[in-house]
């Protein structure tokens, strides 16, 4: 920066405030104003997507889209760069009237965009908007999927509860220091989790009646993704373990615990509290993972939405699947996600 | 659970002269190294012995195959007669005689000071909760840390760690104590507080091994000081006489290199 002569600072700040320029600024808010009267159109055009009854709204739509808006924000672009160009930088309304200009002027440009692309596309947004989310499939089919989707949760949770069992009883196993078995441990491990989820469901599902063992799905669907799960979660429990230091265990036997009562006491209190997050993120998978078990006719809520899309020949139930998964999911994430955090402090 | 402690004869009815700690040609291999070679010797109750000598001399590795820690390649541990290196002893039990206080504190971060020196006689001894608490305030008191039992050991200094650590060990009410180079990791400023308690405790009478580098502390507290080298006992006998007067040419040159800063 260029050393000011001393007396400069002593001149009144008015002198910097050039009318003109923070005008630019001025003229570029009104013409992003301007702008923005597509607004009424283009919501309009949005409306007359989901019933045809708004045909009207074209009309309307129309008078929206014409050049008016268009050039003001245009306009309004260019003015707040003029603007821009000349103001001081120590004139901070000024700048921030012409970013206020700017982005006005952006925002009219985008709007009438959208609105020619949705008056373009518009029969296609409409079978599309009828097929996948049609309110009377809605009221109709709704209770059923919501019933499936609850369905879905007892079956996750029912399983998760056994996997968080099964799972750290193999980890045991791979971690013993008999060699039969951690040898058993190793191969169930490989052998699970190189086996596609869906092919193992089908093998446990038809195994077990062949075994005579006739559960109902409900049961067999535990039981299949029990077996699966075990074994990821068995190894996340293991990685848990062998992260905590040796002394651990040589400070707890050395006071006569035995191995047993040294890892129920000391090890695995400090080693499940680091895996909560990785076991959390298994049971979201588990989650999502359940709608497998519809291929062995579970209703949950995979099932009960494909059955509404066959009978209502509509997409609509699917829909309503995946926005109750979502409903799960994305909270469930972000809890995960604050766990590891606060974890990684208490550490 | 029983009071299995029953059978167990109290170190101050063994015979007279007979040892606490009786090792016989005590070897440890690992993979291909020899840490221990041969070693020889009786400890008797009440002693307190210092084992000092250079890094990898086998001071810790005789230290942990004492209470099973390590596995001895050949030889016999007796404690208070019953053979730690035989299969058919159980090594649990011998484990409640003999406490063990590691370099790097092993304290049990999940737990308050007051439950690190409790879990063990709850859950081995199977004492009343309020009995293992009444212990552990005495215990803990008498470490300084009265006022620290509900503390976690994140927010203990390294020295108090130490000092719970003790007191953990002691709440098994062993009689034998083994220290393996407890004040190794401390700060400077935080050592003396840790050797007044072992200090403390061997006023006591208690039976203790300590494996260290505190040469002040091996002078004024040790009845007898073992040189170990290359897996062997060098020297053995009482530490002043030692300390002026080393006849091995290996004590002579590792006291002359720790010595020379003094």
């Amino acid at each position: 920066m260029e050393e000011a002569p001393a007396g400069r600072f002593a001149e009144p700040l008015s002198e910097f405030e050039n009318p003109d320029i923070s005008g630019w600024a001025k003229a570029s808010v009104v013409c992003g104003i301007l702008g923005l009267l597509s607004v009424p159109g283009v919501v309009a055009i949005f409306l007359s997507v989901f019933s045809t009854e708004l045909e009207a709204g074209n009309v309307l739509g129309s008078v929206g889209l014409s050049g008016l808006p268009v050039i003001a924000s245009i306009l309004a672009i260019v003015f707040a760069r003029v603007a821009k160009r000349q103001i001081l930088h120590s004139d901070l309304g000024g700048v921030g009237l012409a970013t206020a200009g700017q982005t006005l002027g952006i925002i009219g440009l985008a709007l009438v965009a959208a609105g020619l692309f949705v008056l373009f596309m518009q029969d296609r947004l409409r079978a599309f908007t009828e097929d996948f989310f049609d309110w009377e499939t809605i009221k109709e089919w709704w209770p059923e999927v919501a019933r499936g989707f609850l369905t879905t949760l007892k079956l996750a949770v029912v399983s998760e509860v056994f996997i968080l069992i099964f799972g750290l009883l193999i980890a045991m196993l791979r971690i013993s220091r008999l060699r039969t078995f951690r040898v058993f441990a190793a191969i169930y491990i490989d052998v699970i989790r190189g086996l596609p989820l869906i092919l193992q469901i089908f093998i446990i599902y038809f195994g077990l009646s062949y075994l005579g063992l006739n559960f109902s799905r409900f049961t067999a669907g535990v039981v299949a993704l029990t077996v699966c799960y075990s074994a990821y979660e068995a190894e996340i429990y293991r990685a848990g373990i062998e992260s905590i230091h040796k002394g651990q265990m040589e400070a707890a036997r050395s006071l006569g615990m035995t191995y047993l009562q040294s890892m129920r006491y000391v090890v695995l209190p400090q080693a499940v509290r680091r895996v909560i997050p990785p076991l959390s993120n298994e049971f979201i998978m588990l989650t999502k993972d359940t709608a497998l078990v519809a291929f062995i006719g579970m209703g949950e809520a995979f099932m009960m939405g494909k059955e509404g899309m066959g009978q209502a020949a509509n997409v609509t139930p699917l829909v309503g699947v995946a926005l109750f998964f979502l409903l799960v999911t994305i909270p469930a994430m972000r809890g995960v996600h604050y766990l590891e955090n606060r974890l990684a402090k208490g550490d | 659970m029983a009071d299995h402690r029953d059978g167990d004869e109290p170190p101050m009815e063994l015979k007279p002269g007979e040892p606490m700690i009786k090792i016989e040609g005590l070897h440890k291999k690992f993979g291909d190294f020899d840490a221990l070679k041969g070693i020889d010797l009786e400890v008797l109750p009440r002693q307190v012995v210092v084992v000092v000598g250079p890094s990898g001399s086998g001071k810790s590795t005789m230290l942990r195959c004492i209470n099973g820690l390590e596995h001895a390649t050949r030889g016999h541990i007796y404690i208070e007669g019953v053979d730690v290196t035989h299969r058919a002893t159980d090594i649990n039990k011998v484990r409640e005689k003999v406490g063990m206080v590691f370099q790097s504190f092993n304290l049990f971060p999940h737990l308050t000071a007051i439950r690190n020196v409790t879990l063990a006689p709850l859950k081995v001894r199977g004492i009343s909760q309020e009995e293992a608490n009444v212990k552990a305030v005495e215990l803990l008191g008498k470490v300084g840390l009265g006022d620290k039992a509900d503390a976690f050991p994140a927010h203990l200094s390294g020295g108090q760690q130490q000092r719970v650590a003790i007191a953990r060990a002691l709440a098994m009410e062993p009689d034998v104590m083994l220290f393996d180079e407890v004040t190794s990791a401390l700060d400077p400023e935080l050592v003396k507080e840790v050797l007044d308690t072992m200090q403390d405790l061997a006023r006591e009478g208690m039976t203790m091994i300590v494996v260290t580098h505190e040469m002040g502390f091996a002078r004024e507290v040790g009845d007898r000081l073992i040189f170990m080298d290359e897996g062997l006992v060098v020297e053995d006998g009482d530490p002043t006489e030692i300390f002026n007067n080393p006849k091995h040419p290996r004590t002579q040159d590792f006291f002359s290199k720790i010595l020379s800063h003094l």
